[in-house]
């Protein structure tokens, strides 16, 4: 059964699995592309950490956008047919949507072993400064965990009714429109910034998301 | 005998002008129970009631001797499925539909699959989305009849398919019911088609089941009399009055539609002065029809 | 003494040019003075010209009744209707610069700031009056914000040669930030040479010499051990002069060995080598020693007379000069980025939210109405 239902979600994310593994893979190999020699001047240095800082915003990119991939692409299919299907065969919802969220969590490994292949390679390729450090082990550590929360996220969403999905939109809406109403009244609290402030500090789910993607570091 | 398929009192408001009422069901095992009635009348919605699909706000429903919503893995690995649209996956090749389907079935039986497909003569290699309606169908009654099921339930299986296709589908479950014996609830508007082997009708009209009863005594208790010098009031007759015309113009007298018709009523005409002259059987249609124009006419 | 007579319009000018002028003559015959004297005659000079200008505001040569906002140094000519903007920009500007300024404001300025609005038609002001110009009248905490900017570039052109030289950049009278420091520790943790190590290590004198704090004649081999001198010649500058330079005696010794010949090749060359730590890192302490200072330490900074730098900045800061590199590294240690590695809390609250997200999957309706 879970294999069955691992290989209909393999067919609906082939695509989002195998361009996230390749990005992946590629990507911490691209960071490290500025490493020189260890003797570098801290101009150099401090150009490495630069570029690793703007390779860096890459990383919870991509972990978002795998996560969103097969996160969705689970429900898609589904929804297409407004679970009818789903839902005639004999098997408890629950177990049903555990058996979808674990096959999207096997399909996830692939590219979260790509990019800790990929810092591996890059991380003994790369001749990397005295001072500095590389943490292909933390990267992706970190890949995983973000990747698997932008995937819960998503999934969850995307399990969800109309309706659920309506209450989401509408929360996010009826926050816009308070904003505005401040704003309009003169008053200068932001509570965007504040929600999102919440949200990606701790203990805020995408806290994983904000934290330091270097793959060479001090 | 018990019932395969058995409802009380089910109710279930859709929308302001639409919602079934008092809905109470008895399909009894082992029969094929053909469940009728116009566009719109609320069969599609019966049976998502029936297969959990929708909750009833009130009533119980039961499958199988298991109850509705609470029992429907149960329920539903006995039970095969043929909606009314298409629910598989369409990005799907059939065998991989196929394989799919036959993972969460512990009965499922690979040879009556490969059987069918063959029968049908259906591509494994094909996708789903690309399947054209006649193709779609006999897919679907593949993959219920494979699943071995105690109960079929399909909702206008033959809706829109060729006559060929229509033939071949419904051999395949009559062979599959005379093999296994298993109950066949089948909706469909087209009456004539299930009159042929249906032997139980259920009729649904607006949310109510407007009548329910043996086949035989729905095509046998339906008649259409010619009588001449008809009384004014018929108030103690011993059978149903459906309809009163006047008759086509060629022949003299009036034209009734009875139900719960039986030779012996036919004294009744000579006790009140009134002479019958013809008894015309009707068949399932005109039967059908009748029973509707009854139901909806304000005296009903 | 000079006396000033205002007649009209254009005579209003000339007390104030003839004023500058003074300042300027007196000040280029006072380098043989002491530092008191300079100090007394500093302080008449710049009371005596504003007195000047106080009495050419006075009269009717300005073209509208003006008035002026006075917060320490600052002397804001304003129109009354614009006078609680400029107040408020007074205010803050004032904020900023107090506590670093201190006491010693008129010595390490020379003059008040005169300010005024550029677009003030109405305020017909003499060209010696009004320093600053402020361009556009926006928000108060911008317009303060480019003043104070303008302050602290003067009070920089004011500074020395050499303490100039060892900045490199002005730098602003803020404290130390964040980003600044943790770009330092940067420094410090990756650069390859041998003094900066044994400074991170703990080594204060160590310190001083990567943050060129002391006076040397050979601050090349201060700096870098045999070794690394010959590294740093073999790399060159990456210009046509190196391939030049390769023929030079000392470069062939430098290279074959010899460490003097290196010493001597990169002293040669100052344009190829500097100070282990960057001008980030000097600058950062510069800002440490001020803040430790408190007020007055730009003052202090300004007069101290020591040769080293790091004796003048202990000066500044008022406290000696190892205590003040202590300061300076521990503050720089402290300011190490956040790990790459996540720490427990984080990985735990990931996989809490996953579970929660799981669960709230788990609980997907059956009842879709389909």
């Amino acid at each position: 059964m879970f294999r069955e239902i691992l290989r209909t979600q393999w067919k609906w994310s082939t695509i989002g699995v195998v361009v996230g593994a390749v990005v992946a893979f590629a990507l911490p190999l691209m960071t490290v592309q500025g490493a020189g020699t260890a003797d570098a001047r801290w101009i150099e240095v401090r150009q490495l950490l630069d570029d690793q800082r703007s390779w860096a915003q890459w990383y919870p990119l991509l972990a978002l956008a795998v996560g969103l991939l097969v996160g969705t692409s689970a429900w898609t299919n589904d929804h297409r047919v407004r679970h009818v299907y789903a839902l005639t065969l004999p098997l408890p919802r629950w177990r049903f949507v555990l058996l979808r969220y674990g096959a999207g969590l096997v399909l996830l490994v692939a590219p979260m072993l790509a990019l800790a292949v990929g810092a591996g390679v890059a991380a003994s390729a790369a001749t990397v400064p005295s001072g500095l450090h590389a943490y292909p082990v933390a990267l992706s550590i970190r890949f995983a965990l973000a990747v698997v929360v932008a995937y819960s996220i998503f999934f969850a969403i995307s399990s969800g009714t109309t309706r659920t999905a309506g209450y989401v939109l509408s929360v996010v809406g009826a926050v816009v429109v308070v904003q505005l109403l401040f704003r309009v009244s003169g008053g200068s609290t932001n509570l965007l910034t504040a929600i999102f402030d919440r949200m990606v500090t701790w203990p805020g789910p995408f806290e994983i998301f904000s934290g330091r993607w270097m793959l060479i570091d001090v | 005998m018990s019932n395969a398929i058995e409802t009380r009192a089910v109710q279930r408001r859709m929308n302001k002008a639409f919602e079934i009422r008092d809905l109470a069901l008895n399909v009894p095992s082992g029969s094929i129970y053909g469940f009728l009635g116009p566009n719109g009348s609320g069969k599609t919605t019966t049976i998502r009631l029936l297969l959990g699909l929708l909750r009833s706000s009130q009533g119980s429903i039961a499958l199988l001797g298991r109850s509705v919503p609470a029992d429907m893995p149960h329920i539903l690995a006995r039970t095969g499925f043929v909606p009314e649209r298409p629910h598989l996956y369409a990005g799907l090749t059939i065998g991989e539909a196929v394989r799919y389907h036959s993972a969460f079935y512990s009965a499922w039986d690979a040879e009556r699959a490969e059987s069918l497909r063959r029968q049908f003569r259906l591509d494994p290699s094909q996708r789903v989305g690309r399947l054209s309606k006649g193709e779609t169908g006999k897919l679907l009654v593949l993959l219920a009849l494979a699943q071995n099921p105690d109960l079929l339930v399909l909702d206008e299986p033959t809706d829109g398919l060729d006559p060929v296709v229509r033939r071949d589908v419904l051999s395949a479950l009559l062979d599959y019911v005379s093999q296994c014996g298993a109950t066949v609830f089948i909706s469909s508007h087209l009456v004539h088609e299930l009159e042929r082997f249906c032997d139980w009708v259920g009729v649904m009209d607006d949310g109510r089941l407007v009548a329910e009863m043996p086949m035989g005594t729905f095509k046998n208790g339906i008649k259409r009399l010619r009588v001449l010098d008809g009384p004014a009031v018929v108030d103690d007759a011993p059978f149903t009055l459906l309809a009163r015309e006047p008759s086509d113009g060629v022949s003299a007298g009036e034209i009734w539609v009875v139900r719960d018709w039986q030779a012996s009523m036919s004294q009744y005409f000579e006790r009140v002065g009134a002479s019958l002259r013809e008894v015309v059987d009707l068949d399932l249609e005109e039967g059908f029809v009748e029973l509707l124009r009854t139901f909806r006419s304000p005296n009903a | 003494m000079c006396s000033v007579r205002v007649a009209s319009r254009m005579n209003a000018r000339l007390p104030a040019v003839g004023a500058l002028i003074l300042v300027c003559a007196t000040a280029s015959g006072l380098h043989a003075q002491d530092a008191a004297q300079y100090r007394d005659k500093v302080d008449r000079l710049a009371a005596r010209l504003e007195a000047v200008r106080a009495q050419v505001l006075a009269k009717d040569s300005i073209g509208s009744p003006v008035d002026t906002v006075r917060r320490g140094p600052l002397r804001l000519l304003v129109r009354p209707e614009r006078q609680a903007f400029l107040a408020e920009v007074a205010d803050i500007t004032w904020d900023t610069l107090a506590t670093m300024l201190g006491a010693d404001t008129l010595l390490i300025l020379g003059s008040h700031v005169f300010v005024h609005v550029a677009d003030d038609s109405r305020l017909r002001l003499p060209p010696d009056v009004g320093q600053y110009r402020i361009w556009r009248l926006g928000e108060p905490r911008d317009v303060a914000a480019d003043l104070a900017r303008f302050i602290v570039h003067t009070i920089w052109e004011g500074l020395d040669a050499t303490l100039r030289s060892w900045l490199s950049n002005p730098a602003g009278l803020d404290s130390l930030s964040n980003t600044q420091a943790e770009a330092v520790y940067v420094d410090l943790v990756t650069a390859p040479w041998e003094l900066v190590k044994a400074c991170r290590a703990g080594d204060l004198e160590a310190c001083a010499r990567s943050l060129d704090l002391e006076v040397a004649d050979d601050t090349v081999s201060l700096w870098y051990t045999a070794e690394e001198q010959r590294r740093r010649v073999e790399k060159g500058g990456g210009t046509w002069w190196d391939i030049y330079n390769r023929k030079l005696p000392d470069y062939i010794g430098c290279t074959g060995g010899d460490d003097a010949a290196c010493s001597v090749y990169l002293n040669q060359h100052r344009w190829m080598i500097g100070a282990p730590l960057s001008a980030s890192a000097r600058e950062s302490f510069l800002r440490v020693a001020l803040e430790v200072g408190g007020e007055g330490a730009l003052g202090r900074l300004a007069r101290s007379e020591a040769p080293a730098t790091g004796g003048r900045l202990s000066a500044a800061a008022g406290v000696p000069r190892d205590s003040l590199i202590a300061l300076w590294r521990d503050r720089i240690l402290a300011a190490a980025p956040a790990q790459v590695i996540i720490t427990g809390a984080t990985g735990w609250t990931a996989l809490a939210w996953v579970l929660v997200l799981a669960f709230l999957a788990l609980r997907s309706t059956r009842w879709r109405n389909p």
